[in-house]
């Protein structure tokens, strides 16, 4: 039986993303605009339960500046006057942490109902995009000076963990066709018109930073998703069945990645353990797990991380397909990073979205039958911060 | 073809880069608890001591992990793919980041024992790079 940590039953009410692609005429603001539009138009939300709103710096990674005041924006823009609201980041952990927090202030009686709210773009890689958001990554002087690029930091780990416990090329790549065919049942999944693949076309594909090749790499677009964390009866007025928070844990570990204690357990395992203590759960209840990959390797890590896997043991697990469709423990059941689609700085969104979405019974063709109790993990800069959420069907 | 970047020298890395230049590799031991440093820092991450002295260190170290990037990030790499960037632990302690120059990268493997070289980079740096510490045959 679980113990929430929360008072008052937060749980996410409504959750919405808009479909991942580009959108070349809107900028920063119309695209916190574009999935704000989507949200309201699908959720039915009277403004005046709203009293909490928290956003991300709008252009985080494509403008020059930035918008720090986020919330205010929209807050004026959506006329509703907070008594609960910042801009926060936390890279890929922001909306984790969103989520964390607006539990929190809804179990502290700081807010009834928090607005979630990110979009974001992917830069072009080739057009200096690569080497800007590794720049952001990366340590200025000890680490960018030496051609520090994304794949490769994160290749770091992956090499570490094909050491330390044998970990294959192959089962690497059976995460990319694991998450494919996922994509395959998702409408708006951007890899799902391309048909599913196979180990040896990942293996196959342009080699980009060892062990990595080009499918084992998230697919950098733009898009963004909100969600309301309300108290229970307010989410049970917006929807049948709420995705109740029944644990969180934070966690942050090492800055930049060259400092990381141990390249194979980079953080997850600590902001698990305290979101299964909260909820009073062990990882064995878990029917559905949705994890940011921003490579294939990130899953079989945070899998053994947050004990889903044993330690070591996550490569075999997606080889054997126990993480795809039909398989024991679904993962990524939207496609993941890796075949929905990376939104850029809205990208830890996505399986916020999707875990509360599966809990809440609204997954369509791709909906687990048991999926009575989801974790989602996210992370920020290089693996360095951690956000854990455990949702599930009853308070 | 554009040069690659150089770091920002500040107050607290200053020392660091000047012996650079002068091809020796130094770096900060805490006064209090005695414990090597990297990278360069105003205080101790151990016991927060602001009492740190620079030593000169014995730049030998063994590749945790590794990867070989065969895409440039940017265009000041395009003529080093394919390269290695590389994590090791050196003997005093911490980690550190650099590529490992001078070695195929099939040839290239967690545990390889190296050492610090210095690269000439643009306005009279020299960057700490990895080379093997064994010959390379």
């Amino acid at each position: 039986m679980s113990r929430s940590p929360f008072d008052h039953e937060p749980a996410i009410a409504a959750a919405t993303e808009i479909p991942p692609g580009r959108y070349p005429e809107f900028d920063a603001l119309n695209m916190y605009e574009a999935v704000m539009r989507a949200f309201i138009g699908k959720w039915p939300l009277d403004p005046s339960i709203v009293d909490g709103l928290l956003a991300a710096p709008a252009g985080m990674a494509v403008a020059k500046t930035p918008d720090i005041f986020t919330h205010e924006t929209l807050a004026d823009s959506l006329g509703i006057h907070p008594t609960f609201s910042e801009t926060l980041n936390a890279g890929g952990a922001t909306y984790g942490f969103m989520a964390q927090r607006a539990a929190w202030a809804v179990s502290n009686g700081l807010a009834k109902a928090v607005l979630c709210i990110g979009a974001g773009k992917f830069p072009k890689v080739g057009g200096g995009g690569g080497e800007a958001m590794a720049r952001m990554v990366s340590h200025p002087d000890f680490e960018f000076i030496y051609g520090s690029f994304i794949p490769a930091l994160y290749a770091l780990s992956a090499r570490r963990h094909m050491h330390e416990y044998g970990t294959t090329r192959e089962q690497l790549a059976s995460v990319a066709v694991s998450s494919r065919d996922w994509a395959l049942l998702h409408p708006d999944a951007l890899m799902r018109s391309k048909g599913p693949i196979t180990i040896a076309d990942v293996i196959n594909s342009r080699p980009i930073a060892e062990p990595f090749n080009l499918l084992d790499c998230s697919i950098p677009c733009d898009g963004g998703a909100a969600f309301i964390v309300a108290r229970g009866e307010i989410a049970r007025s917006i929807t049948a069945q709420p995705a109740y928070l029944l644990g969180a844990g934070e966690y942050h570990d090492h800055g930049p990645v060259s400092q990381a204690r141990d390249f194979t357990s980079m953080g997850a395992r600590e902001s698990a353990r305290r979101a299964f203590q909260g909820a009073g759960l062990k990882p064995a209840d878990v029917h559905v797990a949705e994890i940011y990959d921003a490579f294939t390797m990130n899953p079989i890590m945070f899998l053994e991380e947050t004990g889903l896997v044993p330690a070591g043991r996550g490569g075999a697990f997606f080889l054997e397909g126990r993480g795809a469709p039909g398989g024991s423990l679904p993962v990524n059941t939207y496609g993941g990073l890796l075949s929905f689609g990376h939104t850029g700085d809205a990208s830890g969104m996505s399986m916020i979205i999707e875990g509360a979405l599966q809990v809440m019974g609204l997954g369509g063709e791709r909906q687990i039958a048991d999926a009575d109790i989801a974790l989602v993990h996210s992370y920020g800069n290089m693996m360095s911060e951690h956000s854990t959420l455990i949702l599930g069907r009853k308070p | 073809m554009k040069p690659k970047p150089l770091p920002h020298v500040g107050p607290f890395t200053r020392p660091y880069w000047d012996a650079a230049r002068e091809s020796r590799f130094m770096l900060q031991r805490c006064r209090r608890c005695r414990q090597a440093i990297y990278y360069p820092r105003p205080w101790c991450p151990h016991c927060w001591s602001t009492e740190l002295e620079w030593m000169p260190a014995c730049g030998r170290g063994q590749v945790i992990t590794y990867s070989v990037i065969h895409e440039p990030p940017s265009e000041a790499f395009v003529s080093e793919v394919p390269y290695i960037l590389a994590v090791a632990r050196l003997e005093e302690g911490p980690q550190m980041m650099a590529n490992v120059l001078g070695i195929e990268p099939a040839r290239m493997r967690v545990g390889l024992p190296v050492r610090i070289v210095f690269e000439e980079r643009s306005g009279g740096f020299r960057v700490p790079q990895f080379a093997p510490a064994e010959e390379s045959t």
